[in-house]
């Protein structure tokens, strides 16, 4: 009888074990991050950017109303943990890129395009950052249709989301993100690991926050993968209808105006006639 | 073939020609919407202010500007990454779109010229981006032109139902169905316009103007050239609460219940031309100079009697009479321009009878007699109280009351009496 309680009381630790570990497991970013031991030269670089850095707040009630009409800053329930420091719309710099890059922050999380760790095999799904399913992996629309609907339910649907031009995201606020083991690799800003940074950060001198943010940069790349890592055929990080892309909208992404216009500029510099576009 | 015949064949093939090109008239035929129409092209700029280079399709085409190609406002862009002077639009030039009675482009130069005669006038009509907004915030006292038009909607989204049902439409967006189209191209572009025009009643007008002069604060910082002096002073009380001391007329209370025949502020203040050219009272081609303001007050059908010469101080009436705004309100001056008031000098006026009136009562409370007493009206008062009411007349009553109210003897007295 003792035995048997033993035995009951051991499965039980290890099912709630089970149960929690992927709670408090640390995700390959964490561990990237706990891993690293910051250069001198990365140390003295992060320490003149925030020596330099001048907080940003956003303006968006100017009494000179914009005079095209304009949708509105875009939040969701959760919030990636770099949002903390970084703005919502974190590109600023290029003004080539920039309002591009962050029209693909609304539907591509940051660490897919900034964590790209070498040998290391990442897998990418949808990822809810808003509603009650905000933190969960979502599955991608077409399966969602596929599943919920009959066959001809399901083509009729499709039909008509074609004409409406239906969004690839399977629902508003919900990003592609990178995954490693079947588990998410962002962190979002209640994760402890991200709670634990913000105290140090408020309780740190610059030097500490130079060796803080060294820390957390260390395993990110500063420039994203080139637009024919997605745009492209071949090579392409992601499996597009396994993120639930029609035929058409594959097409789409792979044939599209604006990264071929993109693929014109050879400096960094350079400012191309528009109407090479339409060319 | 005749030749004739052969003429009206040409001239046939020719009219056909132009319906098709103007058919074919888009309002984007720079591509600008093959990245402007896509959503979240927005960034933050170094100041903070967010900036948006997306332009939602479906709104733009159905809003004023709606048949005009970007680069009629945005005359230099060419090259991308846009450099921001080459994006600045100046509105007084003029655009692609023909005005249709006479075919030649449409612009707005005109109202700009107004505009810039007006009060206002110091305000931007040109060099206008979306990244100066803060700069012209910050730093122009006048609105302009975008401080006050946005590109909005043809038809308000507020007047949307009436209009389907008006119009038997169902969709909201008229551009749906008459992008490209000749219609939207010019009845589109101007005839509606006009049309519906009207959708700004009264209140919008006054709407537009509140929304600085009702602003208290705003308004303190005005300065304004004295013209004794020539020197630039700040405005006086009169000025910030010019929106205040009009919602305390019949005009302001009019509009304030929607009865549209109040007059709205630039009914007054400019209501000729193009209803831009506010002009300040001292001046002589103000609507509201002394030597216009009857002609002001009779148009349109409002006080058709003020320009009659014996109903010239009816045009003296002060539409924004501080002292018509209670002093316990908190905007209210508490300072000498007070004493200037109407309401001081009336009682400056009545002050003697006041005096006179409220001492005596006093000086009847403290020292008067004490005795119940009926007080009738001197004149005809009997005869009313006995015929009218059936009341005795007043002597009756007096002598009744006498004899109820015998003088009491003492006991002093009374001892006496009994011995």
């Amino acid at each position: 009888m003792n035995n048997q309680y033993k035995s009951h009381s051991i499965l039980m630790i290890i099912g709630w074990l089970i149960l929690i570990s992927p709670a408090t497991a640390k995700t390959l970013y964490q561990e990237r991050v706990e891993q690293t031991e910051v250069s001198d030269k990365a140390l003295k670089k992060s320490l003149e950017q925030v020596k330099k850095h001048k907080k940003i707040d956003i303006i968006d009630d100017l009494s000179v109303p914009p005079f095209h009409k304009r949708a509105a800053l875009l939040t969701t329930k959760k919030q990636p943990f770099c949002m903390t420091c970084h703005l919502p719309l974190p590109h600023q710099k290029n003004e080539r890129n920039r309002t591009f890059m962050n029209m693909h922050s609304h539907y591509i999380a940051c660490e897919t395009c900034h964590f790209r760790p070498e040998k290391t095999t990442l897998a990418y799904h949808w990822l809810a950052y808003d509603g009650i399913e905000a933190g969960n992996t979502l599955a991608p629309r077409r399966a969602l249709e596929i599943i919920n609907k009959s066959p001809i339910q399901t083509e009729r649907k499709h039909k008509a989301q074609f004409k409406e031009r239906t969004p690839l995201a399977p629902q508003p606020g919900a990003r592609i993100s990178p995954f490693y083991n079947d588990r998410p690799i962002l962190l979002f800003k209640e994760n402890s690991f991200a709670q634990k940074i913000k105290t140090e950060w408020k309780n740190s001198d610059e030097n500490q926050r130079a060796e803080i943010k060294a820390r957390l940069h260390a395993p990110l790349k500063q420039e994203g993968p080139s637009c024919e890592k997605c745009h492209g055929k071949d090579k392409t990080m992601f499996d597009l209808e396994a993120l639930g892309a029609t035929p058409m909208q594959i097409k789409a992404i792979q044939n599209n105006i604006i990264v071929r216009f993109f693929d014109r500029f050879k400096k960094e510099d350079d400012r191309i006639r528009i109407n090479k576009l339409l060319q | 073939m005749p030749l004739n015949r052969f003429l009206l064949m040409i001239a046939l093939f020719i009219v056909a020609l132009q319906t098709v090109d103007a058919a074919q008239r888009h309002p984007d035929p720079d591509g600008c919407f093959s990245c402007h129409s896509l959503e979240g092209l927005d960034y933050i700029d170094t100041k903070g202010v967010l900036r948006s280079a997306s332009i939602n399709k479906q709104h733009y085409y159905s809003a004023l500007h709606g048949s005009v190609p970007c680069k009629d406002c945005h005359r230099q862009i060419r090259d991308y990454p846009h450099k921001v002077e080459n994006g600045e639009v100046d509105c007084g030039e003029s655009c692609h779109v023909e005005e249709p009675s006479e075919g030649e482009p449409y612009t707005h130069k005109a109202v700009v010229k107004e505009y810039k005669k007006s009060v206002h006038g110091h305000g931007w009509s040109k060099g206008l981006t979306g990244g100066n907004r803060l700069r012209e915030e910050k730093e122009a006292a006048d609105p302009s032109c975008r401080f006050c038009h946005t590109n909005e909607l043809y038809i308000s989204e507020a007047e949307l139902p009436k209009f389907k049902e008006s119009f038997d439409h169902l969709d909201s967006e008229c551009g749906s169905c008459h992008q490209g189209e000749i219609w939207l191209g010019q009845f589109g572009g101007h005839i509606l316009r006009r049309f519906i025009g009207s959708r700004w009643n009264k209140n919008d007008h006054n709407k537009m103007c509140n929304s600085c002069h009702a602003d208290h604060q705003r308004m303190a910082n005005v300065e304004q050239k004295n013209e004794k002096t020539g020197k630039k002073e700040k405005v006086g009380p009169r000025f910030i609460l010019a929106s205040d001391s009009y919602a305390t007329t019949l005009h302001g209370r009019l509009l304030e219940t929607n009865v549209m025949q109040g007059a709205s502020c630039i009914d007054c203040h400019a209501p000729k031309e193009f209803r831009h050219g506010v002009l300040r009272d001292e001046e002589k081609e103000a609507a509201t100079h002394t030597e216009n303001l009857a002609e002001t007050c009779a148009q349109s059908g409002c006080h058709g009697y003020a320009t009659h010469p014996l109903n010239y101080r009816f045009v003296k009436t002060d539409l924004h009479d501080i002292d018509m705004i209670s002093v316990i309100n908190d905007i209210a001056p508490r300072d000498q321009s007070r004493l200037e008031s109407g309401w001081v000098k009336a009682l400056i006026a009545l002050l003697p009878i006041i005096i006179i009136l409220g001492g005596g009562s006093l000086l009847w409370w403290l020292f008067g007699s004490k005795k119940k007493s009926i007080t009738f009206s001197v004149l005809g008062g009997d005869a009313f109280q006995e015929k009218m009411i059936g009341r005795k007349p007043k002597n009756k009553v007096k002598k009744k009351v006498a004899k109820k109210i015998k003088p009491v003897s003492t006991s002093s007295e009374k001892e006496a009496k009994d011995e």
